[in-house]
This record gives C-alpha cells, sequence and structure tokens, in this order.
C-alpha cells in the first residue's frame, strides 16, 4: 500500500496507489511547510488520523482522501502512520515465507494499539459532563430523553 | 491528574486538535463504531457505559465494546448496598453487552460476592472469550485475618486453554490447583504476584512458563 500526498489548493490529499514504493519524504516535507506558510488552521489530529487509518483499512479510500484544514502535527501523525503502513508493506513483499512474517503486523498493531490509547487517556476519570465538554460533544437529549438513558443504565452512574 | 505539566500540554495540544477557524468541533462522534469500540475498550466499563448518556449517537456505542473491566471500590468490603450496586453493574454488563466476542478483561475485586459468584464472572468471561488477549485478574479476601485455603478462589477448568491469550496477570489470593489440561500457545507475558500454588502444581506452572512465545514471566 502506498500513499501519497498532494495540494489541491484546499488542502492535502491522500491518495493511495497500488503496486508501486514511493514514499517521496522531500516532496511532502515542501507542501507540509507551504501549507503552514499559507495559514493552515487547526486540523484534526487524533481524530483525523484515526478517521484516515480506517478508511484506509476498510478500502473506502481506492483513490483519494480530502484533508481540508489540516495543520503540521496531524499531518506529520499521518505521515508517520502512512510510513509505517509501507514499511510494514514492504517487509511482507520481501520475506512472504519467512517466520518472521507475522512481526510487522504485530508491530503495527502494537503502534496503533499506543495511539488509541492516547485517545482513552483523555477519557479517563471523567464525567459525562466533562467528557461532552473535552470532546465538544453536544447533548442532543430532551431532559426527559436523557433522565430515561441514565434510569436503563442506573447502575452504571452509582 | 491534569495537574503533571506533561498532562496539561497535551491537554492543550488535543483542544487545538478540536477546533477549526476557533469554532469548536465535535470529532469524536464522527469515528466510525469499530474505532470507538476499540478506543473504549481501555477504559474502565463503568466509564464506558456513563457514555450512553453524551447524545443519541452515544446510546448504544458501549454495549459493542469488546472489553470489560470491574474494579469495585474498598467501601465495597463493608457496605452491602455498595456489594450489591456492585454485583448488579457486572451481572448487567455481561447480560447487555453484545460484542461477538471479549478481548480484553480485567477484574480486580474482593472476594465477598462469593467465590462461586466470581467464579461465574470468570467462567462466563472465558467461554464467551474465543478471541481473549489480555487477562488481569486481582483479588483479596473479603476479611484480612482469614486464613483458610479454602476461601481462595480457584480458577475454572477452561481456563489454562486460552487459545488466544497473550497477557496473563495474576495476583493474590488465587489458589493454583490446575492438574487439568494446560495450553496457552499464544502466551507472552506471564505476571504472578503473591498468589498460592497447592502441592504438585509448580510443575505445571513451569509448563506454562515454558511455553513457546513466553518472553516475559515475573513470578
Amino acid at each position: 500500500m502506498l500513499i501519497f500526498l498532494f495540494d489541491r489548493g484546499q488542502g492535502f490529499r491522500v491518495r493511495k496507489i497500488d503496486g508501486v514504493v514511493d514514499f517521496e519524504e522531500d516532496y511532502v516535507a515542501e507542501l507540509r511547510w507551504r501549507h503552514i506558510r499559507g495559514g493552515g488552521s487547526g486540523g484534526g489530529g487524533v481524530a483525523l488520523w484515526q478517521t484516515i487509518k480506517h478508511m484506509i483499512e476498510d478500502g473506502c479510500a481506492d483513490t483519494e482522501i480530502p484533508l481540508p484544514n489540516v495543520n503540521s502535527q496531524t499531518l506529520s501523525k499521518v505521515l508517520e502512520y502512512c510510513k509505517k503502513h509501507v514499511e510494514a508493506a514492504a517487509d511482507k513483499e520481501t520475506e512472504p515465507e519467512d517466520d518472521k512474517e507475522t512481526e510487522p503486523e504485530d508491530d503495527m498493531k502494537a503502534w496503533d494499539t499506543d495511539f488509541m490509547k492516547t485517545v482513552a487517556d483523555m477519557m479517563k476519570g471523567k464525567s459525562p459532563e466533562e467528557f461532552r465538554k473535552t470532546f465538544n460533544i453536544k447533548n442532543d437529549y430532551t431532559p426527559e430523553e436523557e433522565a430515561e438513558v441514565k434510569k436503563e443504565n442506573q447502575w452504571a452512574f452509582e | 491528574m491534569a495537574d503533571s505539566p506533561g498532562d496539561s500540554t497535551r491537554l492543550k495540544l488535543f483542544k487545538s486538535y478540536q477546533e477549526e477557524d476557533g469554532i469548536s468541533v465535535d470529532r469524536i462522534s464522527n469515528l466510525p463504531d469499530a474505532l470507538l469500540h476499540q478506543i473504549l475498550s481501555f477504559l474502565p466499563t463503568k466509564t464506558v457505559v456513563a457514555t450512553s448518556v453524551l447524545s443519541k449517537r452515544w446510546v448504544s456505542v458501549w454495549t459493542s465494546v469488546p472489553a470489560l473491566d470491574f474494579q469495585d471500590s474498598d467501601i465495597c468490603r463493608s457496605c452491602p448496598e455498595a456489594m450489591m450496586n456492585f454485583m448488579e453493574f457486572v451481572y448487567n454488563t455481561f447480560l447487555l453487552n453484545k460484542s461477538g466476542s471479549i478481548e480484553r478483561f480485567r477484574l480486580h475485586c474482593n472476594l465477598s460476592y462469593g467465590l462461586s459468584c466470581v467464579n461465574k464472572w470468570i467462567c462466563f468471561t472465558v467461554n464467551r472469550g474465543m478471541q481473549l488477549q489480555e487477562v488481569d485478574i486481582a483479588v483479596s479476601k473479603a476479611r484480612e485475618d482469614e486464613d483458610e485455603d479454602s476461601l481462595l478462589l480457584k480458577l475454572p477448568s477452561g481456563f489454562f486453554l486460552m487459545k488466544t491469550l497473550k497477557i496473563l496477570k495474576l495476583e493474590g489470593d488465587i489458589m493454583f490447583d490446575f492438574r487439568g489440561p494446560i495450553s496457552l500457545p499464544s502466551l507472552k507475558i506471564l505476571h504472578l504476584r503473591c498468589v498460592n500454588y497447592a502441592t504438585n502444581t509448580i510443575d505445571s506452572l513451569v509448563w506454562v512458563c515454558g511455553s513457546p512465545g513466553i518472553g516475559n514471566s515475573r513470578t
């Protein structure tokens, strides 16, 4: 799997090209710089790259994934992720018969797990109200509905 | 918790991720379910269930999280009501969790709920956890002064036959008395703290430690 980033004027796009292993880091770095200089606004961070990762794994990202308003921190996360996957895929291709075949896979999993743990850590020890505030979740329950949900799962709020 | 400098820096960084042109954006609710399930699987089950009140999007997300993480509080030793609440919480979670298979299980509690009760919880998880990868059980006797072996927790017979189990952590008043078959082919990490061994079982333990993948064992 190869992931390629380029500028479309409105932000970055991730493109997947199968069968070609070519990761043009310099080009990407330049784009990143250009984007920062162009005054890119805040990006999606962990949530955004998680979404991208999911789209790629689900095969919904056959051609392009738009990345509007990405910032440099996000982009470097995405890049790190892409690079890891490219390396893992390359390792797999070169040693298909080897016993170590599963290792890059395990390595990837450990790496992904680490990121999910980071998000989970941000949720730890928070009341629903604090949780909503941290993640900007809009409560769309009516007070009656909320009371009903609380009642159903009463045992978790004691 | 958020007082250490590392945490506050991370929090600031995180807050910047949550904004777009100065407007707060809810990114987490837009993540696919499968991803939310994975993220929530690192949290205590109580926190996970409490996410149901966040918004309509979250009402049933918790029911498919492939992990169970129960920890009682010290008050459960002395207060019957707190004890009942914890038991009800565990049973309700078992009944309502509809994830196909449990991958992670953590149980830290005292044994005042009764050995058979705690055993049932473990049995239930072992039977449901076709993909169980991580098990962490720490139990303590209801009263410190009790000294009888009969009050120790014995693990169910299927426990040492978990094919996918990678990490096993056991601590406290657990009695190792496994005379049945043992097969933990995927085990990589084994931590045993302050557990009790029945006579003649030390061989079995050595056998567990000699499992093919094991790289980190502490007793």
